[in-house]
């Protein structure tokens, strides 16, 4: 029926009506109207009023959202993808393929040196800090994986281009359904090739793994029949459960917007996922292999739908499908319908119905269990999915033993039909009695032996449905704890990563100095490392080493393997030692924080304050304020809630004590530490209360005349302040001394003294002491290498001694670490990220300095995103050098960019003086090549006000002069270059003091280029100083060097042309 | 607010007058704005239309003065404006992922192909929809402009016409099943 414009509009007054009125009162309207003069209008109203019942709250939600698609690091990169793009170490051939998580290429490596193909995945979503993060983190876990029926994850990474990659094994082959149709094999061969698949499953849940997409697209099957399962895991490496938003970008990429037809209920409704989600789809995949169908019977098709029918109905059975299916069903598995639907029917529904339970802990407990059943099918034997009754198992004991079940009656009737006459029939029937009574004396003992082993059965299936129900427990609680402990790995932060590196490292230790150990007399090494030990304790207990100290000595004696039973029980002893009660605390917190990881710590720490608050609070009661006992008390507390929060510092409380112990016991021990302590607190917020502090607690210790550890520690924190007021000189003498004490106490190779003379080397690179720098460097890394093993190389240790030696211009060997860095920086699954990240900023430096633009072009690249995880002048430190390499491009925008990252950074976190004094400058050269003059002074003169140190450093005030001479040389204002360099030209440095080569070179450079405005003969002069430095440091093909040749082109024409003035005046 | 009629005919009449000055500059202006919420920001960015509606009825206020009652026809002009603004951003990024997007000019806007909700589409369908609907019951379809494009609540869209907010929940459901009716057949 038509509906006109007005019949519309009484439609809707009708159900304005309608929707006024209660249930009730509506069913007698709407009778009434069926009668009335809207009559024509009734059905419709009715189907209306039908239909608002059944609309689904996702219809026409609240508000409208529009949200944006997520786009790629790089816009641009999806839009230039073509075959021969490089991205990674991989160059894309040809696309395979458009999934919904982004695109897959088929690609090979660049450097041939495989000629391997890969599919390579490249997921198109944005790689937010946390993303990058566990996808570092996930793909170590995927890339372990090794099953000949998993496709290997070979390789994940990040572009150049910013595009995250996975390298995976590349299959051909057909998804496991084609396959099967193609080859039309029959059920069991169905089932046969399903097994397959559930050891790969199995293989992969073992090592927690769980796949979350299985679907057929995702199991091929090549040429040889093997089969390949895909995409393990990577929905999981894309997923971060603590920012819901990368959650969302997930669900948009990789979850709703899929095919829902494999999806688990608690998939569907976003609940937990565990292994039991993976035994879910495989249901369904079975399902489909055998029945040729989808489990679940729509009637609109819709999405909605088919999530409500995947959390509540009940799937439709697989004998019921296949019977009101279509024969082709049952050509495609060379069999009939008939047959089909009864081979179906019984062990196998059940065997699909259980694994498609909506309860995870309905199904199998392990895709192991999933596949038993299976066998046990396949082999006749009952599966455990059908209840138990003993006339199942009697069914199933006939069928296999049918034969002599019907041996025994065609025997019987034999005997009957031997008979002959009726005489006999009496004897016949005698016998036929008797043989009968037998016959019922032999059923019966059948019967019971029947029943025997059905009870036997009985109890064997009890037995097995008990182990059943403790293994499933135990499944469960191992997928409980296999969740937790991968959250647990995933909550960890970098120190823990480093720590589970560190044990590894630490077994390769123990096993090389193992092999040393068999040269000498190993119980003699047994009986030394227990002297060791003693030593160690003794050290601790006479005071002589700190706790950190003392753990790290015993760990690295733990580390040699020799000792390692007695190490545990020998720190636990340290740790438990009974002194003054409270002291030992630390001990254990600090022991904690070396072996186990950062949560750990942090809760010993918090339980250490709350002890040390117990301590404080009793020796208060018991000795009043003003005691020394107190001020202990209270002096250990203050260093325990700092170890708790090292940001904030009990500043207040220890000022207390101090004046505390300043009237009850002032110039003693106490009273020095407490001044100690003071200075350390106050480090970062007022560095001249904390030198002043330092200062007297050093003088009270020097007045002592036993050593103890505090001498050291108290120098050492002098320095500490001296070098926060830029004062490096007095900083060096304070580290000297603080080394001395050190040694002292604990030997030429102790740790404080390895940890002493790396702040010593750094105070020496400030005033450009270079020399005695590389020296003490080296000590440094040599010590420091005993306690924590060969990462000192590439860690802030050895990253400080490359570039001493770099500066001090041995260009071989830093090709050669730069080459080695190249292979740290692209070992994608061993190196942590931290490390990376200062190796990164290492050879940025290096290849910054040499003029090597390309290059650090790549690694800059490759390290352009923002990681919170790392210190702050790390996550800083990378767009600083970003934004000289674009500035050496003459890329202004970028570079102007990456300096707006680095100052929200320090913003947000802060950052030391040198990188913050390092971001300056490379905004105020910025500046200079956007042609603002007032800007860049303004830049420079607010430099003094935004960093309010006394003195500035040598090698500070060296930068600071040369980023002024060549901010104004890009402007062309000579005479301003030469004033910012002059001091250096005129003045030369102290003996022991050294130019970095390459600021050499550029300061020579600039001053040749100034005076070639002036007077050629000077300029003649420094530009071939500068040309020597720049030839042998930086490339023959660099700019620097090109622009040094081209300035003396200039003077060489100047001259030529003087000299011909001369001759030919003389010549006149 | 006792007679529904004709405070609504005023609010039209209102509408009418006052129309062609504010929705000249009030299009371009939440146009503008949406799409730079939509180009703000790294990662998953979503934008709500209600922040949106609000922010302009205050820009509005800083520069003319717009009496309390005005609010009102102020937000029920919004939220038409809104509606606009919406269908054509979602046209434009159809445009665009189905092979357009040659420009450079265009920031990545591309609205989600597959949110949850499915949301893009539908909000095509049911434009379509309600200009359909609106020679039948004009009410019916102010209310869904406001409460599903412009995210207001009932009391506000009940101000806005001149009616109760049960009345605006009825008007609700009822468009719910004609949309239901229209859109899934």
């Amino acid at each position: 029926m038509q509906l006109t414009l007005q019949d519309m509009r009484t439609l809707s007054a009708l159900m304005d009506r309608a929707l006024d009125l209660d249930e009730a009162s509506r069913k007698q309207w709407l009778a009434e109207l069926a009668n009335g003069s809207n009559a024509a209008l009734y059905p419709q109203l009715r189907d209306m009023l039908a239909r608002r019942a059944e609309i689904g709250a996702g219809f026409l939600q609240e508000a409208i959202k529009l949200q944006r698609m997520p786009s790629a690091l790089n816009p641009n990169a999806f839009a230039t993808l073509e075959p021969g793009t490089r991205i990674g170490a991989y160059v894309i051939r040809r696309p395979l393929g458009h999934g919904g998580m982004g695109v897959v290429w088929l690609a090979d490596r660049a450097d041939g040196a495989l000629t391997r193909q890969v599919a390579l995945k490249l997921p198109s979503v944005q790689l937010t800090n946390a993303l990058a993060e566990r996808f570092a983190r996930e793909r170590d876990i995927l890339a372990q994986l090794n099953h000949p029926n998993i496709a290997r994850l070979y390789d994940a990474g990040v572009s150049e281009a910013g595009q995250p990659y996975l390298a995976l094994e590349y299959i051909e082959g057909k998804p496991i359904t084609e396959h099967c149709d193609a080859l039309k094999l029959s059920i069991n061969e169905r089932l046969r090739r399903f097994l397959q698949v559930a050891s790969a499953v199995q293989y992969a849940h073992a090592n927690l793994v769980i796949h979350r997409d299985l679907k057929p697209s995702n199991i091929l099957v090549s040429g040889d029949a093997q089969i390949h399962l895909l995409d393990f895991g990577i929905a999981k490496l894309l997923d971060d459960p603590q920012h819901p938003i990368a959650e969302t970008e997930l669900t948009l990429l990789a979850g709703r917007a899929l095919t829902l037809d494999y999806a688990s209920p608690e998939q569907v409704s976003g609940q937990a996922i565990s292994t039991a989600s993976d035994v879910y789809s495989m249901g369904v995949v079975l399902y489909q292999l055998l029945t040729g169908q989808k489990p679940y019977r729509l009637k609109r098709g819709s999405r909605a739908e088919l999530e409500e029918a995947i959390v509540s109905d009940d799937p439709t059975s697989a004998s019921d499908t296949v019977r009101t299916g279509t024969d082709a069903i049952a050509t495609l598995r060379s069999t009939s319908r008939d047959r089909l639907a009864r081979s179906l029917t019984g062990d196998l529904d059940t065997i699909l119905a259980k694994a498609m339970k909506k309860a995870p802990s309905d199904r199998y407990a392990t895709v192991a269990a999933f596949a038993q059943d299976i066998e046990r099918h396949i082999n006749g034997l009952p599966v455990d999915a059908q209840p138990d009754s003993w006339q199942y198992r009697w069914s199933k004991f006939i069928a296999r033993h049918r034969i002599v079940v019907g041996a025994a009656t065609a025997v019987s009737l034999a005997l009957l039909v031997g008979f002959g006459t009726a005489l006999w029939q009496a004897e016949l029937a005698t016998q036929q009695a008797k043989r009968a009574d037998a016959a019922a004396e032999s059923a019966r003992a059948e019967r019971a032996r029947a029943d025997a082993e059905a009870t036997a059965a009985r109890r064997e299936s009890e037995r097995a449905d008990t182990q059943a129900r403790v293994a499933l427990a135990q499944a469960a609680r191992a997928d409980e704890q296999a969740e937790a402990a991968l959250n647990a790995a995933q909550r960890a932060d970098r120190e823990s990563i480093a720590a589970r590196r560190e044990a590894r490292r630490a077994d390769e230790q123990a096993l090389a100095a193992r092999r040393e150990a068999q040269r000498a007399d190993e119980e003699a090494i047994s009986a030394r490392s227990q002297a060791a030990f003693a030593t160690v304790a003794q050290n601790y207990l006479s005071d002589r080493f700190t706790p950190s100290d003392s753990v790290e000595r015993a760990a690295s004696i733990a580390r040699t393997g020799v000792a390692a039973e007695g190490a545990s029980t020998a720190l636990a002893t340290l740790a438990k030692r009974d002194v003054s009660g409270a002291s030992n605390i630390d001990t254990n917190a600090t022991l904690f924080g070396y072996f186990s990881d950062l949560n750990e710590t942090r809760e010993e720490f918090a339980r250490s304050v709350r002890l040390h608050e117990q301590a404080a609070a009793e020796a208060l009661r018991v000795h009043g304020k003003e005691s020394k006992q107190y001020a202990v008390a209270a002096l250990d507390l203050a260093w325990a809630q700092r170890q708790r929060t090292p940001d904030k510092p009990p500043i207040a409380l220890v000022e207390e004590v101090t004046e505390i112990l300043k009237r009850v016991a002032p110039g003693g021990e106490e009273h020095a530490q407490a001044l100690h302590f003071e200075s350390d607190f106050l480090l970062n917020t007022n560095p001249t209360r904390a030198l002043r502090a330092a200062r007297e607690s050093v003088r009270m210790i020097e007045s002592r005349p036993n050593p103890s550890k505090w001498r050291g520690l108290a120098q050492r924190s002098l320095g500490f302040a001296y070098r926060a007021l830029g004062h490096m000189d007095a900083a060096t003498i304070a580290f000297q001394q603080a080394t001395k004490s050190f040694i002292d106490l604990q030997g030429p190779n102790g740790l404080e003294v390895g940890a002493t003379k790396a702040h010593l080397g750094m105070a020496l690179q400030q005033e450009l002491r270079q020399a005695e720098a590389e020296n003490v460097l080296r000590d440094s890394v040599d010590i420091l290498r005993i306690y924590r093993g060969d990462r000192v190389d590439w860690n802030s240790d050895g990253n400080r001694l490359g570039r001493v030696r770099f500066e001090r211009g041995r260009s071989s060997e830093a090709e050669a670490r730069m080459r080695a860095a190249d292979d740290v920086l692209a070992a994608n699954v061993a190196v942590p990220s931290d490390i990376k990240r200062v190796v990164a900023i290492e050879i940025l430096d290096m290849a910054l300095a040499r003029g090597q633009l390309d290059r650090a072009q790549k690694i800059a690249s490759n390290h352009q995103y923002r990681t919170p995880g790392l210190l702050p002048q790390h996550e800083a430190g990378v767009f600083v050098r970003v934004a000289r390499v674009a500035l050496e491009q003459q890329k202004l925008s970028d570079a102007r960019r990456a300096v707006e990252v680095a100052r929200s950074i320090q913003r947000e976190r802060g950052v030391p003086f040198d990188t913050a004094r390092d971001l300056a400058l490379v905004a105020a050269e910025l500046a200079a090549s956007e042609g603002s003059v007032e800007q860049l002074l303004a830049e420079y003169a607010d430099l003094r006000v935004r960093f309010p140190v006394p003195r500035y450093s040598t090698r500070t005030r060296l930068l600071i002069d040369l980023s002024k001479a060549r901010a104004f040389a890009s402007l062309r204002r000579w005479s301003d270059v030469n004033s910012a360099l002059a001091d250096w030209v005129s003045k030369p440095l102290a003996a022991n003091q050294e130019f970095p080569v390459y600021l050499k070179g550029e300061l020579f450079l600039l001053v040749g280029e100034a005076a070639l405005e002036a007077n050629v003969a000077d300029a003649g002069k420094w530009l071939n100083e500068a040309s020597d430095v720049i030839e042998r440091f930086h490339g023959l093909e660099s700019d620097r060097l090109a622009r040094v040749r081209k300035a003396l082109a200039r003077v060489e024409s100047k001259t030529n042309a003087k000299v011909r003035a001369a001759a030919g005046s003389i010549a006149q | 607010m006792n007679d529904t009629t004709n405070s609504f005919e005023e609010t039209l009449a209102h509408e009418a007058a006052s129309a062609g000055e504010v929705y000249a500059s009030l299009y371009p202006e939440l146009r503008r704005i949406a799409h730079s919420r939509l180009r703000q920001g790294s990662g998953h960015v979503s934008l709500e239309t209600t922040a949106l509606v609000h922010e302009s009825y205050l820009k509005f206020v800083q520069t003319r003065a717009l009496h309390a009652k005005d609010r009102a026809h102020f937000l029920a002009y919004a939220s038409k404006v809104m509606r606009s603004v919406i269908i054509d951003l979602i046209r434009e990024s159809n445009a665009e992922r189905r092979g357009g997007g040659q420009h450079d000019v265009t920031l990545n806007t591309q609205i989600a192909e597959s949110s949850p909700d499915g949301s893009a589409d539908e909000a095509l369908d049911v434009h379509a929809a309600l200009s359909q609907l609106e020679a039948v019951d004009p009410r019916m379809v102010r209310v869904v402009e406001m409460r599903y494009f412009a995210g207001l609540t009932d009391s506000e869209i009940a101000e806005c016409l001149g009616v109760t907010a049960r009345t605006v929940g009825r008007d609700w459901e009822k468009a719910r099943v004609f949309l239901h009716t229209l859109l899934k057949p």
